[in-house]
């Protein structure tokens, strides 16, 4: 099961600002649209979490973070998920499924 | 009063007790945390000269668990499993450092990014790099990569 959408890692202070939050029909800037999951981009556990990239996934819920998954369902994922199940969630044809998480 | 269909105080104690219960399952969550011991450490060449940026990440051969931290301009970094600085877990690990820089015009890169980690390093099937996190107070971590 693949995650499809997901909220995106916005720092304190940068809400409606490029690059974290820019305008999002602006396909030529990928970061104002797009987030990456995987390997050495982990899931931002809040909007003050200093490790967490301009590239990561994150949220203001602390310690969760809602993705919408390829089946339509939406789930809140725990920012404790290891980055490698993160990856492969966010990959979709990588080959590798998930159970529980 | 006392034909009325149901009693208020009930309503009050079962809502209090629903509370409680879900008060309960969400403290829940923090109990299965696996114990973290502080590290620090330091990323460079082999040369000596410094990793300048990029972010390491340590995976966990045992529980799976991965700490991760940013390197500073000056090759340092702390690692951080559930919260920012906590550390990471003990035992042996798998070792990534990953760089990317992004140059879409939105970000202005104006500092010095220093010599490039290869890319071998950002996987951990192909990064031969390990490292024990140790039960003690600070782990002191120096990363060593090799040149391509």
């Amino acid at each position: 099961m693949d995650s499809l959408l997901g909220e995106s890692h916005v720092p304190t202070g940068e809400l409606t600002k490029a690059p974290y939050n820019g305008p999002a029909y602006v396909g030529k800037f990928l970061l104002h649209s797009s987030r990456i999951a995987g390997p050495g981009i982990p899931l931002a556990h809040s909007p003050v979490d200093q490790r967490a990239t301009e590239f990561s996934f994150g949220s203001h819920h602390r310690g969760f973070i809602n993705f919408a998954f390829v089946d339509g369902h939406v789930q809140s994922v725990n920012t404790q998920l290891s980055s490698r199940l993160a990856g492969h969630l966010a990959n979709r044809h990588d080959g590798q499924t998930i159970g529980e998480f | 009063m006392n034909n009325k269909p149901f009693s208020t105080h009930y309503f009050i104690t079962r809502n209090f007790l629903a509370t409680l219960i879900i008060l309960f399952a969400v403290c829940g969550c923090s109990s299965d945390r696996i114990p973290t011991y502080p590290c620090r450490g330091r990323v460079q060449f082999e040369g000596g000269e410094l990793v300048k940026t990029g972010v390491i990440e340590l995976e966990s051969i045992e529980h799976g668990t991965t700490a991760t931290g940013k390197i500073s301009p000056d090759g340092t970094f702390v690692l951080g499993t559930y919260r920012e600085d906590d550390g990471a877990v003990a035992g042996e690990h798998r070792v990534i450092v990953i760089q990317m820089v992004m140059n879409d015009g939105v970000i202005q890169h104006t500092q010095d990014h220093g010599e490039a980690v290869p890319s071998r390093y950002s996987s951990y099937e192909q990064s031969d790099l390990r490292e024990k996190v140790e039960a003690k107070e600070l782990n002191d971590l120096v990363i060593v990569i090799a040149s391509e």
